[in-house]
């Protein structure tokens, strides 16, 4: 079967991608530089994951607390309107 | 190249929002009838979703939620010589490969995919998953306001 070149991995494209993951935790989480590090880079991801699950969950809860409370149509209105501002 | 894409992508903010408030808005007619628990458990559901639409369902990620299943499991690339030791000697590393094991059980379709499709996979979904958290706190943070 041949393997077609665009789906071939390199190297390079592996430190890029880890060093992407990297960037992407929040600067609290990150660890020194280096591919000595990538099972600590991994356990780093994985807490952020968990914590950005826990907020979802979170704000869902506060969400649907102030369902219950409040007028929807000028909220909702004002809320589309800034953030299509943004 | 064809990896490229996911190193660039952004998550798209307006379709983002849209999904989720569309979403909040067929759940909030329905107020009366829920419960603030049972709500929590739909508004969660709807954020995840909107986030799934939202990027699109070229990722693999995406299909595991919107069809609450994993998907038909990927086919391994064959790799030449030289690179195949670089990922064979990182997963040799037991620690590294039971976090990415435990990296699996939390992006969703994990198990299905190849490490580095995991990398990047993993990339993208943090990318919409900050999008989401943003946008649910700005909600809240506006709802909070009117109340």
């Amino acid at each position: 079967m041949s393997s077609r070149r665009s789906r071939t991995i390199t190297e390079e494209e592996i430190n890029e991608l880890i060093s992407k993951l990297q960037s992407l935790l929040p600067e609290t989480r990150r660890r020194g530089a280096g591919r000595a590090s990538a099972s600590k880079l991994l356990k780093e991801t994985c807490n952020y994951i968990k914590s950005l699950h826990r907020e979802v969950d979170d704000l869902s809860d506060r969400l649907s607390g102030l369902m219950a409370t409040m007028d929807t149509n000028s909220a909702q209105a004002e809320i589309i309107r800034s953030l299509l501002r943004s | 190249m064809h990896n490229n894409k996911y190193l660039k992508e952004n998550p798209n903010q307006p379709l983002l929002a849209y999904h989720f408030i569309q979403a909040l808005t067929r759940i909030n007619l329905a107020a009366h009838t829920t419960s603030t628990k049972q709500r929590s458990h739909i508004i969660k559901h709807a954020a995840y979703v909107s986030m799934a639409f939202a990027a699109g369902n070229k990722r693999t990620w995406t299909h595991a939620v919107l069809h609450n299943r994993f998907p038909i499991k990927t086919r391994f690339h064959r790799l030449s010589g030289s690179r195949r030791s670089f990922i064979v000697s990182l997963s040799r590393n037991k620690e590294t490969l039971h976090q990415a094991h435990l990296l699996r059980s939390l992006v969703p379709g994990g198990h299905a995919m190849e490490f580095s499709s995991l990398l990047m996979e993993t990339a993208n979904y943090i990318q919409y998953l900050t999008a989401q958290v943003r946008l649910m706190q700005c909600i809240v943070e506006k709802f909070d306001m009117h109340v």
